[in-house]
């Protein structure tokens, strides 16, 4: 490269801006082109990792909310009723003198248990749903694809109250009909990713082998599918907190006195102008949450089309 | 000229051969695909047959139906839109009509196949050591820890370096001669008794090209594996095969032994392919030689023989009928010509029947001996 200015005296002129240039545009290639040199920790970003531990930080709380040195969510205390957070209640205290965070914190169990139960459900459903429909396409895809617009073109918070009103609110039935409303968004992406993925060499070599359509599609479809499947199972997990906040606000998931994000928010509604902590703070904790969870999958998501890319 | 080879190959062209000798018998294969243009007959009408432990170069430039039989013979075509005739006997066995249950249990395991492009024919997100052990998994049902000490063997047998961390490693890790050793590995786990290899090396560097193909013969020898390899290139099938098979316009247009045909080609279409293979003695700068015009529409085939259009030597007969592939002697070479190289009468006059101008010198020799 250095001996090129020596060649001729013309070159000499021209030469010396580039060299710079060579080296400034060759630098952060090396550093940060070819995949391995960055490790994957730091390519996801700061935000992606504060999400994540703001999320861990409210599943360990939720997890251990019962040996926490928490106030019981249940019992009042009536000298205390609808107080602006102290040092002996941090989050306030609700319009019964219960203990905010504690009730805050016990209900993230709801949200989190629907809210991972629903996206987790809704990404196997739907994922082996979009599976089949995209490899074995005809009328298989016709019929499951039918079924899933059908169920996409449904209002899904009438379908939701429905649901639940129909069945019984508990747990289990809340759980299972987010998930429901959930299933048509990862079959299509599942469907989309697979058709692709189909098409490419790989699959044909496994048919050549003797692989049977259900290995093909577990063996050689599935890991390539899983990773934006996986990413949008993360904003799915908002999507069903939120889900389930709504329905416990309208008064169709969980009833009291057990607490949910969302019947906290509901119980604080008509003090909002005097006691505003009884909403905000559930209000809040919901939002962060919600919030990590997309930036993490979105982070997610954006290395994963950085790396089929390459590939 | 080997007599041995011209014998052995002859005995499996002629009808003399018990049948139990042939691994693979194709009878008058037809495939058609139908599509929204019409129908295009890919494979229109192939015979051929492969002794256990031979090999066949199946030769023909792009779109001549090579790759198309390969699938018909594996069943990997779409079966609505796809309509196969004929009969393709694997041991005795019609693959055609077999169900698909059966068949499955026949590929990968007797029969392996080996895809054109390393770069797209290994799933990247699955370790090599899993996709090579993948079929013995799926044949055999072995254990984990088996089918990855079989894929190491195996890594091993094609002459992978450093087989056992390669076990763990991704394709996007491996160079592309790697990657074809790799696939190979594959498509031998399960032992074959033929191997489908589709134009194994086209994707490759040409440095890496004849060490693919020598090790495809080597392990076709040590494993007294049958083999088909499919190739645009005569060059490469011409040392590393008993017989070849030219393939036009989805007929099999010239079928020698290998040791007879170079010194005998008779169809001119074996010959224009033969004349495009580069040669070291070729004067620097010298302009490579093409056949002119291109394959036929598969959709509308001329009345007459396909290759007229570009045919150098093309007569007025040639136009009108279509010659069909006959064997004149016993020597196993048969031929689909009116007016093979080997007797033409006068072909000066027939140059300027070729409808366009031919690259190539203008006095032609028509023949070699």
């Amino acid at each position: 490269m250095s001996s090129r200015p020596e060649v001729s005296p013309v070159l000499l002129v021209q030469v010396p801006p580039p060299p710079p240039r060579i080296e400034a545009a060759a630098a952060p290639a090396g550093g940060a082109g070819p995949g391995r040199i960055v490790p994957l920790w730091k390519r996801l970003g700061i935000p992606f990792w504060l999400a994540v531990g703001w999320i861990v930080l409210v599943a360990v709380l939720a997890i251990t909310a019962s040996i926490l040195p928490l106030q019981n969510p249940d019992v009042g205390n009536f000298s205390a009723l609808s107080q602006g957070p102290s040092a002996a209640h941090w989050f306030g205290t609700d319009d019964l003198g219960r203990d905010l965070m504690s009730r805050v914190i016990f209900g993230s169990r709801v949200s989190l248990i629907v809210g991972f139960a629903a996206a987790f459900l809704g990404t196997v459903i739907g994922g082996a749903l979009g599976i089949a429909a995209g490899y074995l396409r005809s009328a298989t895809e016709g019929v499951i694809m039918l079924i899933m617009d059908a169920i996409i073109s449904f209002p899904s918070l009438v379908m939701l109250i429905a649901l639940t009103t129909f069945l019984g609110k508990n747990l289990v039935n809340i759980t299972g009909a987010i998930a429901l409303v959930t299933v048509p968004v990862l079959a299509r992406l599942a469907r989309g990713s697979t058709l692709s993925v189909a098409k490419r060499p790989f699959i044909l070599a496994a048919r050549s082998a003797g692989a049977t359509n259900f290995r093909v599609m577990w063996r050689e479809i599935v890991p390539n599918v899983l990773p934006p499947l996986i990413s949008l199972g993360l904003v799915i997990v908002a999507v069903a907190i939120v889900a389930e906040g709504a329905l416990s606000f309208l008064g169709f998931s969980i009833p009291p006195p057990t607490p949910t994000w969302g019947n906290i928010i509901a119980s604080g509604e008509n003090d909002l102008s005097t006691a505003p902590q009884i909403v905000f703070a559930p209000a809040a904790v919901m939002f962060v949450t919600v919030f990590a969870f997309s930036i993490a999958g979105d982070r997610l998501r954006r290395i994963g089309e950085l790396q089929s890319g390459g590939i | 000229m080997s007599t041995a080879g011209a014998e052995r190959v002859g005995a499996a062209a002629g009808n003399d051969g018990a049948p139990g000798d042939r691994l693979l018998e194709i009878q008058n294969l037809r495939t058609y695909l139908k599509t929204s243009r019409g129908v295009v007959r890919a494979v229109d009408g192939v015979s051929l047959e492969l002794r256990p432990g031979t090999t066949l170069g199946l030769v023909g430039e792009s779109g001549c139906g090579k790759s198309m039989l390969l699938r018909s013979i594996l069943g990997l075509l779409p079966r609505r839109s796809v309509e196969r005739q004929g009969r393709i006997l694997f041991e005795g066995q019609d693959l055609l009509s077999l169900p698909p249950s059966r068949l499955r249990r026949i590929l990968g395991r007797d029969i392996g196949y080996v895809a054109q492009d390393p770069m797209t024919s290994l799933n990247p997100v699955l370790k090599v050591g899993q996709q090579v052990g993948e079929t013995l998994r799926c044949h055999y049902g072995v254990s984990r820890s088996k089918a990855r000490a079989e894929a190491l063997e195996l890594l091993q047998s094609v002459g992978i370096p450093e087989a056992e961390r390669r076990l763990d490693q991704y394709p996007h890790q491996l160079s592309g001669g790697m990657r074809q050793r790799v696939s190979i590995a594959a498509a031998l786990a399960c032992h074959p008794k033929l191997l489908l290899a589709d134009e194994p090396t086209t994707a490759l560097d040409v440095t890496v090209q004849a060490q693919v193909l020598e090790l495809l013969s080597r392990l076709a020898r040590e494993r007294s594996m049958a083999m088909i390899l499919v190739t645009h290139d005569l060059g490469v099938v011409a040392g590393r095969t008993e017989q070849i098979a030219v393939m036009y316009a989805g007929q099999v247009v010239e079928l020698s032994p290998t040791s007879d045909l170079f010194g005998n080609i008779q169809m001119p279409y074996t010959e224009a392919l033969f004349k495009s293979i580069p040669r070291l003695s070729d004067v620097p700068h010298h302009r490579l030689v093409s056949i002119p015009g291109r394959p036929p529409d598969l959709r509308m085939q001329p009345t007459g023989c396909r290759f007229a259009s570009r045919c150098t030597y093309t007569q007025p007969q040639c136009l009108t009928d279509a010659p069909a592939l006959t064997e004149p002697g016993t020597s196993g070479h048969a031929y689909a010509c009116w007016f093979p190289l080997g007797l033409q009468p006068e072909d000066p006059p027939a140059d300027s029947a070729a409808p366009t101008g031919a690259p190539v010198g203008p006095a032609r020799p028509a023949r070699r001996q």
